[in-house]
């Protein structure tokens, strides 16, 4: 139970944090550091990917949302 | 507002709704308010950009085509109850813009579904469909009237659609009308006896072989979108607004194969006769409003015309028509506004339906309103934003992943459909930025840093802006491209920057001194390919299209893609005899490239006669010669000239730095919208 708990708040400490993250890198002088650290081409090809996983993740979302009543 | 354009603002009625002006935005498939093919969902993209829609001024608004039954989880679209719920609210928003929005309801693709490599397997594939089905039927989505060939894959027929089925989604359409009627909606299409889909497959006689009461005479080919419109009149009321989505001819020669604007052909769909009957038929049935255009998914260009058609190309058959009916009919396919007032004015047509227009620039109809028409930044059709369903000999539709999951982007206009990930944010620390080239990307990248805040500078190595643009928009029918580069010339004067024309740039050391930050937007030079004897004696596109400089009639193109094929087509309107040999096995097989573009090159070059090599190369230029070698034999031809149409290689200028970026073909080899794009996802960043 101690440690299904455990496995419990990991996940929403984890969770908060992602969703922090991605809060704060939309915005734009956030970018422009990113941008300007990890230069054009590496920000450009990991902001495609982040763009396309997150389409496709509202998939399963939709579908599900689809489903309630 | 300029006195032609007053035609288009006056108001005019479907059934008992009226409509605030004449401008009709065509549905998009991808503006859904719905989702696109993914389970039904309120749309926030969708809905923002619609509603921006309105607040332009445009009279009707259609969203993108909405499947009755989901693609994916196949649930009816009146079953999400709480989609209807939000829908309410927006809709009394939307309402306060003084404009009407009717829903698109589609009968499904048939035949013309784009299948992807993955759908053809499965649609292939019984038992794999069947365990597929709870999620994704391809089957159900590609059934048709009758046993027809897929579009797109080859070795892939429809099934026909069961009487039951057919029933089931008519009572469908009026279950979904009532609930939209009762959240707000002003009225609904039906998708579509148009552009070869479900409902025009059971329409045209070639692809409908039932024998039972939906095939054999035109009155039962037109009874599943007869039954359509009587069940929505009976169930969401009689006096709830029905329009139709209609393609007057199918201008389609047989399987795959559309005729030219300039054709004279055998009809293999629907000609101006039977659609004479078809459409008194459908008033009768209780259609309110028919919106109009030509083609088929095998004469793709009619319905979605590239640059290579003519302007208003659908204008005639649809003013055809309209004598044969008392409802208002509304005309597609590359309609001008002027040309469309002067139509309204003398009574011949009731609404200018546009479509892509009102993706390129969101204030078009404000423009036109107050004056500023020049202002208006045109769509030149090349539909790699939103709409770029590509196919080759052989292959599936090839469009990729993201651009499936994103429909009616624009190639030319980033924030269209993703504004919160294309937007103008401010500065705070205003920077001086040098811009090498004035091309398409460095006026973009311009622009968007203008609007930041920031003081770019651009440096053009000629004596006017428009770089590699100013080749690719040479054509004579390219009449578009050229107003795009006369649109970037005006913007970056209206926000006065600075360009430093006849400054080439070939050491950014001198630069980087006076500048923040340095942007190479230097394009990229023809690719060489020096193994074939009398290389160098190729002509570039840039001396046969701009410089003119190539002369003779008999021209080869080495290389078989889409700026060989435009260039092509320019000879043969001007009389010239164009050959041309490709290593690959179809021409412009590009992905990315849409097929309503692709197929009027190629189907161009079939009724022009241009020979054509596949699965060929050149071996040998020599004066007033050169060596082709296809598989079965290697022959000589006279010609008067090569064009080097192999491609190019990016023409980068100095190293790449922290604050030294690269935009534009001098990074990897694309089109507009890849170009516009990384302008955009650059300088939002800097």
């Amino acid at each position: 139970m101690k440690k299904a708990a455990k496995k419990l708040l990991f996940l929403a400490c984890f969770g908060g944090i992602a969703y922090l993250c991605g809060k704060l890198a939309q915005k734009a002088e956030v970018q422009e550091k990113l941008f300007a650290v990890l230069g054009e081409d590496l920000y450009l090809a990991i902001l495609d990917k982040v763009r396309l996983g997150g389409d496709l993740l509202m998939w399963p979302i939709d579908f599900v949302r689809a489903l309630l009543p | 507002m300029n006195a032609i354009y007053e035609p288009l603002f006056t108001p005019f009625k479907i059934g008992e709704v009226e409509i605030p002006n004449r401008i009709v935005q065509c549905s998009m498939g991808g503006t859904t308010l719905f989702g696109w093919l993914e389970p039904s969902h309120f749309d926030l993209e969708g809905a923002d950009f619609l509603l921006k829609r309105a607040k332009d001024g445009v009279g009707l608004v259609l969203p993108g085509m909405q499947v009755i039954r989901d693609t994916m989880g196949r649930k009816w679209l009146d079953s999400n109850r709480q989609m209807y719920r939000v829908l309410k609210p927006y809709m009394e928003e939307y309402h306060k813009t003084g404009g009407k929005l009717f829903i698109q309801l589609a009968g499904g693709f048939g035949r013309s579904m784009a299948v992807t490599p993955w759908m053809a397997a499965l649609a292939r594939n019984d038992l794999l469909n069947k365990l597929a089905s709870p999620i994704v039927d391809v089957q159900y989505s590609c059934a048709s009237a009758s046993e027809t060939p897929n579009r797109w894959a080859d070795n892939l027929n429809s099934r026909p659609f069961t009487i039951e089925e057919i029933q089931e989604m008519v009572w469908h359409f009026g279950a979904t009308a009532k609930k939209l009627r009762e959240a707000g909606i002003d009225g609904v299409e039906i998708h579509a006896v148009h552009e070869g889909y479900n409902l025009d497959q059971f329409a045209i006689a070639n692809m409908n072989f039932r024998t039972d009461q939906y095939g054999g005479s035109l009155e039962n080919r037109l009874r599943f979108a007869t039954e359509i419109v009587q069940e929505i009149k009976k169930q969401a009321g009689d006096d709830f607004p029905v329009s139709l989505r209609y393609s007057v001819r199918s201008c389609t020669k047989g399987w795959r194969k559309g005729a030219m604007p300039y054709e004279e052909f055998e009809e293999f769909g629907r000609d101006l006769a039977e659609s004479e009957k078809a459409v008194k038929i459908l008033q009768d049935a209780g259609y309110d409003f028919l919106n109009c255009d030509n083609g088929t998914y095998d004469a793709w260009y009619w319905a979605h015309p590239p640059q290579y058609m003519p302007d208003n190309c659908n204008l005639a058959d649809v003013e055809h028509i309209r004598q044969f009916i008392d409802i208002p009919v509304a005309c597609a396919g590359r309609m001008t506004p002027e040309k469309a007032a002067e139509e309204i004015a003398a009574g011949r047509l009731d609404a200018i339906a546009i479509a892509r227009q009102n993706l390129v620039d969101e204030n078009w109809v404000t423009k036109i309103k107050t004056g500023r028409e020049n202002e208006i930044r045109p769509c030149i059709r090349c539909h790699n934003g939103c709409f770029n369903f590509s196919k080759a000999n052989g292959t599936e539709n090839m469009q990729s992943l993201g651009d499936s999951l994103h429909l009616a982007r624009c190639a030319l206009n980033p924030p269209t459909m993703q504004h919160n990930r294309y937007k103008i944010v401010p500065t705070k620390k205003p920077k001086k930025v040098a811009i090498i080239g004035g091309g398409v990307g460095g006026m973009e990248c311009a622009l968007v840093l203008k609007k930041r805040g920031h003081n770019p500078v651009i440096f053009e190595k000629e004596d006017q802006l428009g770089g590699l643009f100013l080749t690719a928009s040479a054509m004579t029918f390219k009449e578009n491209d050229k107003k795009l580069i006369s649109w970037y010339r005006d913007e970056i004067k209206r926000y006065n920057i600075e360009v430093r024309f006849n400054s080439e740039v070939n050491d950014l050391g001198t630069i980087k001194r006076s500048f923040d930050e340095i942007i190479v937007c230097t394009g990229s030079v023809p690719r060489s390919m020096p193994n074939i004897k009398g290389f160098e004696k190729t002509k570039s596109f840039r001396q046969l299209l701009r410089e003119k400089s190539v002369e003779g009639d008999k021209i080869v193109f080495l290389g078989g893609g889409q700026s060989s094929c435009e260039a092509a087509y320019d000879l043969v309107l001007a009389g010239k005899h164009p050959v041309i040999v490709e290593y690959g096995n179809d021409l412009v097989a590009a992905q990315a490239t849409c097929l309503a573009n692709t197929s009027f090159l190629r189907d161009a070059m079939e009724y022009h006669k241009v020979p054509v090599y596949l699965h060929s190369t050149i071996t040998e230029i020599g004066d007033g010669y050169c060596v082709i070698k296809t598989p079965d034999e290697t022959f000589k031809v006279e010609c008067d000239a090569v064009v080097n149409g192999i491609g190019f290689v990016p023409a980068p200028v100095g190293e790449k730095s922290a604050h030294v970026h690269r935009v534009g073909d001098c990074v990897a080899i694309g089109n507009l919208r890849t170009v516009v794009w990384r302008a955009w996802d650059v300088c939002m960043r800097i």
